[in-house]
């Protein structure tokens, strides 16, 4: 997003806020919904327009009472391809135009969540405007966290004016700023000179791992401090969002780490890609190979995040059969068992900085041949 | 000095109470200042009619805003309220609306068509639905205004007459009538004096003030309902919550209610906390929200492990209270700030006295439970010798067997009485089986109460009938004629009732005979669903008996997607089976996978 434009968003996203209590009980969630819209709407019109006929038609098909399954299915695969051209297209620099909708990354993910439930049978009763609210929820728009539905409806069934809960939004927001331009802009990028358009394979072997690990310290504090403020804004208008990051750089496995990094696309993926792909294949390496695809391509259509998604697969399989000596290390004397500990946590930290130096270097190998 | 009504309308009419909500029904608030206009135009009301304290005047409507306003607005002016459910039966209502002999009755439209017979000697206030449309022009746009209800359309016509400033203590503010055969229903008349002498008490007990949020969604024709609820949210200026009617579907909204209106006090009977138990575990947060006190049981025996896991799993304190109809509500307490009362107990009196008798009337450590003081029931209506029989000496007979432990608890045994309590309601057997026996191919009945995880108990018949009647034909016929929390459950056929020598039927032979029935049709299942729930339990890491058929993702605490695959490898394993993915995703129950697993 355009950084200029952050600051008229920052208005906008108050003024909701005191309107989604101002108004009477009833209109609250819709006045929470039409904010949404119109941020949306205000940056760019026709991605309101995509979102909005997408919004009704995934509605619609959620309550067919014939069909349904053939519905949904259609729907998610039609949904999938046009996400899939549309972030292919966006990224080309000739050929076709295609514009990928703002919003649209989070907004498939939200729409899949929502058929395959409604699929299930697992959704509770709900209005085409809880649904839209839902959707265009504004603190969510743009940088998740991918929050569900039945989540969301609980919130609207609960919704209250509550001083403390305000109160702690409000210092989210702010440390979600902080994160972002002292962290991030100041230190990171102003101070320890971090720039993404830097080579990452330039330089000796310390620049190289030099950059790796402000790209990632980089990464890390812009977009928590974007989900902070998301999950902020949405306790200042009375939702709870799911955390999205818990800590991520002290995990001791490659299994724990994606249990702490961007939890709200984790938890989605191994529930709408490894569940459905485990119980279909009955193997692990399949369906986590084909969770940590679906996780690296919805990024970017590109040979860069396929590699991506393949070397977190590798690393969570080989962790995986390494957890049968698991209670062996829980045997260990307790000092062996924390310097183990503190390695395993270095390990994993260097596993994922290095993640964009290897598949980068591979990337540039394979196009080499 | 005026009344305890009086003061308490006073208070009611006065700002800044009169603008803070005493009674919220499904999202239609009530003000104290709005119950205190309608108590006065429902004197204009009675005094129209000639209506005087001390009449009774009979009252019978569906909203229950509407029946929660007379009820307190009859009591206020000084006269005696006689309640009727709007769900019984017309047979039954025209013969107890006959034996109240009322000045007045009060009644919607629809139940005045078909209660009030050319018979009726007495005036009828008839309560028209409202006006179609809630609201008009902007404030209808807005959503700004409020829905009209029938009485508040009726009342505005009416002028206002204040309550009188002194009630004598003895007037009865209301009776109950109880449940029992149509002939042998008791009323139960409560005086003012017991009335608010036990409201105070409820109060002190519950620590409510004028703060407090009661949700209360049990029925208004009974004591639980009315007295623990909008009767104690105006004792204390405090607001008395009914969001939606208590169901199976509706649980998560309550409890969601309970976060989202900051409810202080909930009171329930145990079978909506068995309910709750179950399905209401990931709304195990709504008790968390920084406001609630106490959840109260009521209306019947709360079991000690219902108790432990409803404090452990939505982290909360449970006051147990025990009482009758005939104590207005309690009088005697556990758990909670009280310092006493161990789970499983009813505690320890707290604005009454107690005595355990045995059957010759003698102090003993373990017999019937007798109650004294001001809470207790100025006697049967128009039942001289049931009264004396019931209340000797000032001690109320309750029927219940009780013993005490060293430390002063006291504990239910059993009943002497018949009375069968499902979800928290009394239900007299004799009322069922009258209903029985007048069914032309029934020779005769006995129905008695069969222990019940969810309801405490529930309803069962041994009818001894002709070859070609069948239980469908008899259920059928006890709908027709009964209300529907008394229709049996279960109706099991028998060619004759086992009975002793002097004809009387055998109680105990009569349960085992109809126990042997449902345990044979159990056996197949449950081996399967103790296995299951033993493979569940060990793979979500929690005991077995905190799970049951019903346990799905909701209710379990770490079910989610990876969980549920290694349920699934794990049934599959113990009983040599194969889902197929569809079932896999599909499944969102144990009840479910038991399913799958008996149809392999």
């Amino acid at each position: 997003m355009n950084e200029g434009l952050l600051l008229p968003a920052f208005a906008w996203l108050c003024a909701i806020t005191a309107l989604a209590w101002l108004v009477p009980a009833r209109w609250q969630p819709l006045v929470v919904g039409l904010g949404g819209g119109g941020l949306l709407a205000w940056y760019a019109p026709a991605s309101l327009a995509v979102l909005g006929a997408g919004t009704v038609v995934s509605f619609s098909v959620a309550r067919l009472t014939r069909l349904r399954s053939v519905g949904v299915s259609l729907t998610i695969a039609g949904l999938a391809a046009a996400y899939a051209a549309l972030l292919w297209g966006s990224r080309q620099a000739s050929g076709l135009s295609l514009i990928l909708p703002l919003g649209m990354a989070y907004y498939v993910l939200r729409t899949v969540h929502y058929l395959v439930e409604a699929n299930l049978g697992r959704l509770r009763p709900h209005s085409l405007a809880d649904y839209a609210t839902y959707q265009f929820l504004p603190s969510a728009l743009f940088f998740g966290p991918i929050h569900r539905f039945d989540e969301f409806q609980r919130d609207l069934a609960r919704r209250r004016w509550d001083n403390a809960v305000f109160s702690r939004g409000l210092g989210r927001i702010l440390a979600g700023a902080g994160k972002i331009v002292v962290i991030g802009n100041f230190i990171l990028v102003e101070r320890l000179g971090y720039s993404a358009q830097t080579d990452p394979l330039g330089g000796g072997a310390l620049d190289i791992y030099r950059h790796g690990l402000l790209s990632w310290a980089n990464l890390y504090f812009q977009f928590s401090g974007y989900s902070d403020i998301g999950i902020g804004f949405a306790a200042l208008m009375g939702f709870r969002l799911r955390e999205n990051f818990d800590w991520p750089f002290l995990a001791r496995n490659i299994g724990d780490f994606w249990r702490r990094w961007h939890i709200s696309l984790s938890t989605w993926c191994r529930d709408y890609v490894y569940a459905p792909a485990m119980a279909r294949t009955r193997s692990h390496l399949l369906a986590i190979t084909a969770s940590m695809l679906v996780l690296g391509l919805w990024h970017a259509i590109s040979l860069h995040y396929l590699l991506w998604g393949l070397y977190h697969a590798l690393g969570l399989s080989i962790w995986r059969r390494f957890t049968a000596l698991a209670p062996a290390m829980g045997r260990l004397p307790a000092p062996i068992r924390h310097t183990w500990t503190a390695f395993a946590v270095f390990l994993t930290l260097n596993f994922v900085v290095l993640s964009f130096t290897v598949t980068t270097l591979v990337e540039r190998l394979i196009e080499r041949i | 000095m005026s009344s305890p009504a009086r003061a308490l309308f006073d208070k009611a009419k006065d700002s800044p109470l009169s603008r803070r909500t005493w009674l919220s029904v499904e999202g239609r608030p009530i003000t104290y200042g709005e119950l205190a206009d309608s108590i006065e135009r429902v004197g204009g009301l009675l005094a129209r009619h000639g209506v005087r304290p001390g009449d009774r005047v009979v009252a019978g409507l569906p909203d229950d805003g509407d029946t929660a306003i007379l009820f307190l607005a009859l009591i206020c002016q000084g006269v005696t309220a006689v309640q009727i459910d709007p769900l019984t039966p017309v047979n039954r209502a025209v013969t107890l609306i006959r034996r109240a002999r009322p000045a007045l009755a009060i009644f919607s439209a629809d139940l005045a068509a078909a209660w009030c017979d050319r018979a009726a000697t007495w005036p009828v206030v008839k309560v028209s639905p409202p006006p179609a449309g809630r609201s008009h022009g902007l404030s209808a746009l807005l959503g700004v205004g409020k829905p009209v209800s029938g009485l508040e359309v009726l009342l505005k016509a009416e002028t206002a007459s204040s309550p009188p400033a002194t009630v004598p203590e003895e007037t009865l503010a209301y009776i109950l009538f109880t449940s029992g055969t149509t002939a042998e229903s008791k009323g139960v008349c409560i005086s003012h004096r017991a009335l608010f002498a036990h409201l105070e008490s409820l109060a002190r007990v519950y620590r409510i003030d004028g703060a407090s949020r009661i949700l209360n969604t049990l029925m208004l024709s009974h004591a639980d309902g009315q007295v623990q609820g909008p009767l104690l949210a105006f004792a204390t200026g405090a607001s008395c919550h009914r969001p939606v009617r208590f169901e199976i579907g509706t649980i998560e909204r309550v409890l969601d209610s309970v976060f989202q209106q900051r409810i202080t006090h909930m009171i329930a009977v145990p079978t909506m906390m068995s309910l709750i138990a179950r399905l209401g575990g990931d709304r195990s947060d709504a008790f968390r929200g920084g406001d609630f006190k106490y959840l109260v049981s009521c209306g019947g025996a709360l079991e000690a492990g219902l108790w432990k896991t409803m404090e452990e799993t939505f982290s909360l304190e449970i006051i147990n209270g025990y009482g009758l109809t005939e104590t207005v509500a309690g009088g005697v307490f556990a758990g909670g700030g009280l310092g006493g009362g161990q789970r499983g107990s009813i505690g320890q009196p707290v604005d009454c006295e107690l005595r355990i008798i045995d059957d010759c009337g003698v102090e003993a450590p373990e017999g019937e439970l007798l109650i004294r003081g001001d809470l207790i029931m100025s006697g049967y209506f128009d039942d001289e010798t049931l009264t004396r029989q019931t209340l000797v000496d000032g001690w109320l007979h309750t029927g219940d067997i009780a013993r005490r432990d060293a430390a002063g608890d006291y504990w239910i045994c059993g009943r002497r009485k018949s009375v069968i309590i499902r979800g928290g309601l009394n239900i007299h057997p004799d009322e069922i089986t009258e209903v029985l026996n007048q069914h032309p191919g029934v020779r005769e009945s006995v129905v008695f109460g069969e222990p019940d995880t969810d309801w405490g108990e529930t309803v069962t018949a041994l009818v001894a009938a002709e070859a070609e009647v069948t239980a469908e034909q008899l259920l059928a016929f006890c709908r027709d004629r009964l209300e529907p929390r008394k229709t049996p459950g279960r109706i099991v056929m028998t060619t004759d009732l086992p009975k002793g020598r002097s004809g009387k039927v055998i109680l105990d032979e009569a349960r085992a005979l109809a126990a042997s029935e449902a345990a044979t049709r159990s056996n197949a299942g449950s081996n399967i669903e103790q296995r299951l729930l033993k493979v569940a339990a060990e793979v979500f890491g929690v005991e077995a008996d905190g799970l049951s058929l019903d346990s799905s993702p909701r209710t379990v605490g770490g079910w989610d997607s990876l969980a549920h695959l290694n349920l699934v490898f794990a049934a599959e394993e113990a009983f040599a089976i194969q889902l197929s993915p569809r079932q896999i995703m599909k499944l969102d129950s144990l009840r479910i996978l038991a399913r799958f697993i008996e149809s392999r």
